[in-house]
């Protein structure tokens, strides 16, 4: 194999684990988004705040217990906190303009990054030493393969097909299949959104930290930075793949992943991140429903 | 008395949308409550579902108040409805939309038993149950919508304008299935802007403008008096 090839295909696997980081992300975002038509501007500080939680029960707990089943714990802690976000922030203000639900999230994700500040420091804490991705690579041909690029994909994976399978088999699923696509008339009709919508958005926060673990351990450092960052990754992700499709929350993770990864091989690493953006502007204009979304229809 | 509703104001946003209505439903009736474009029919049914809640007066389902009940809760306590203008799930299966009317009951076998059922009364519905509601026809939507609601097994069954935008001849075939529903003991309450099909079926009807009942009396009745058949029926 020569060296540009050798060298695209490893940007190409690079990009894939990024990419399923992302899709993890912007699974439980992608959710909210298709329940409420909700950009959900403090999704990233509560991942954020939810993985700093998972470091500080490791560091505690040194060694006692794997470090999955905490950040588990921190994933159902942070699940919690964006139940009270939504009972406190958004409930209320759930049938105002679209823009003052907006604005209370910004307000939440203001409070949620203070709050790590305060506890956690503003500074990057290194996540090196937090062993939740498995070690080691092999070779394939002239392609140093990590296990962890096989790893972060499977477990993305596993995710989505779990998600998916909620969706379709579960009686949460068909309130939630059922909400996103009429939420007043699910109500009219007994499906309860006010028991549905805080469920969501407890999976929103879990699945977010689940993501936010993946993504702190694969750059090696976390960071109250990485909130706004994260939110807009999962926004692109749920742009391009379509809101509320688990599927299209999987693929168009990986697409922006090596996107990214492309972009800063080739152009430079300082225009990885403008790719989230140039993506949103994109599919806004050319296809604002996204890979995989639906447009509603709308009768009268 | 199942329904009664006891000088109700609701708010629509900042707008009194009804001022102070009174009426009643008892078992066994099919009640029609007939008036225009914005007279506030849809307020009245969704402040009965619970969607909305008046600002003054009182709702008594079988004799207890619906204050504080959500409209889940009212749906397993007995009050179905079928929305205006039949808003199915268009993306999911007719299956579904069916699995779904039936969300606050436990009874898994029963549920699977009254969707055969329905399948079996609406032959149609059956041959296109994997289909996307949103595939069916307007006429075709608005049986599943019904059957949606009755899945709840309800006694009262609120039908919000169930001729809206349909065809003259689909719109007998509505009214059929309504007088079906109503022999075999579903209480319903029907809300209409078509005061001719609403009022022929009436046991007893009321005449809503602008968010005050003018008339009431038994629907033949009101059928044939002068000023309900100038404002209404266009004769």
């Amino acid at each position: 194999m020569n060296e540009g090839l050798t060298y695209f295909l490893q940007q190409v696997i690079n990009g894939l684990s990024c990419g399923a980081i992302y899709s993890m992300i912007a699974i439980g975002y992608s959710m909210v988004y298709g329940v409420l038509g909700l950009i959900n501007f403090a999704h990233g500080d509560l991942y954020v705040f939810g993985t700093f939680i998972a470091y500080s029960l490791i560091i505690v707990l040194s060694g006692m217990v794997n470090p999955w089943l905490l950040a588990i714990v921190a994933g159902c802690l942070a699940g919690c906190v964006g139940m009270v976000i939504e009972r406190l922030a958004y409930r209320p203000i759930r049938k105002a303009n679209r823009m003052v639900p907006m604005i209370s999230a910004f307000g939440c994700a203001a409070v949620l990054k203070t709050i790590s500040q305060a506890v956690w420091g503003p500074e990057a804490i290194s996540f090196e030493s937090l062993s939740f991705l498995p070690e080691g690579s092999f070779m394939l041909g002239n392609l140093q393969v990590y296990n962890r690029a096989l790893f972060i994909p499977a477990v993305s994976l596993a995710v989505v097909i779990i998600m998916q399978y909620i969706l379709n088999h579960t009686k949460f699923g068909l309130g939630t299949r059922c909400i996103m696509q009429d939420s007043a008339t699910s109500n009219l009709i007994g499906v309860p959104s006010d028991t549905i919508i805080p469920l969501i958005y407890f999976l929103g926060g879990f699945l977010g930290v689940m993501g936010g673990v993946l993504y702190c351990s694969y750059y090696g450092y976390i960071s109250i930075d990485m909130g706004m960052l994260g939110t807009i990754k999962a926004w692109a992700v749920v742009m391009l793949g379509g809101k509320g499709s688990f599927w299209g929350a999987f693929f168009g993770g990986l697409v922006i992943g090596v996107a990214e990864a492309m972009a800063g091989a080739y152009i430079g690493t300082a225009y990885r991140d403008a790719v989230g953006y140039i993506i949103i502007v994109v599919v806004l204009m050319f296809r604002p429903t996204g890979m995989f979304g639906h447009k509603k229809v709308e009768k009268v | 008395m199942l329904l009664s509703v006891e000088d109700i104001h609701v708010f629509y946003g900042p707008v009194e949308a009804i001022h102070g209505v009174s009426f009643e439903v008892d078992e066994g009736e099919l009640i029609s409550i007939v008036g225009n474009n914005g007279a506030g029919k849809t307020t009245l049914l969704n402040t009965i579902s619970g969607a909305m809640s008046p600002s003054m007066g009182d709702i008594k389902w079988q004799g207890k108040s619906t204050k504080g009940m959500g409209a889940a809760q009212l749906v397993r306590s007995g009050i179905a409805q079928v929305p205006e203008g039949r808003m199915v799930f268009a993306d999911s299966t007719v299956y579904d939309n069916l699995l779904a009317g039936a969300y606050v009951r436990k009874d898994k076998e029963g549920i699977k038993k009254d969707i055969n059922t329905y399948f079996e009364r609406f032959p149609i519905l059956g041959e296109r149950r994997n289909q996307k509601a949103g595939l069916l026809s307007g006429g075709q939507q608005q049986m599943l919508a019904i059957a949606r609601a009755l899945m709840a097994r309800p006694k009262l069954l609120m039908m919000d304008e169930p001729s809206l935008g349909l065809a003259p001849v689909i719109v007998s075939e509505v009214y059929n299935i309504i007088e079906q529903i109503r022999k075999e003991g579903t209480v319903i309450l029907l809300v209409e802007q078509n005061a001719t099909r609403a009022l022929s079926v009436a046991d007893r009807a009321y005449i809503l403008v602008t968010g005050e009942i003018t008339m009431t009396g038994p629907g033949k009745e009101l059928m044939h008096n002068d000023s309900v058949r100038q404002a209404y029926l266009g004769v």
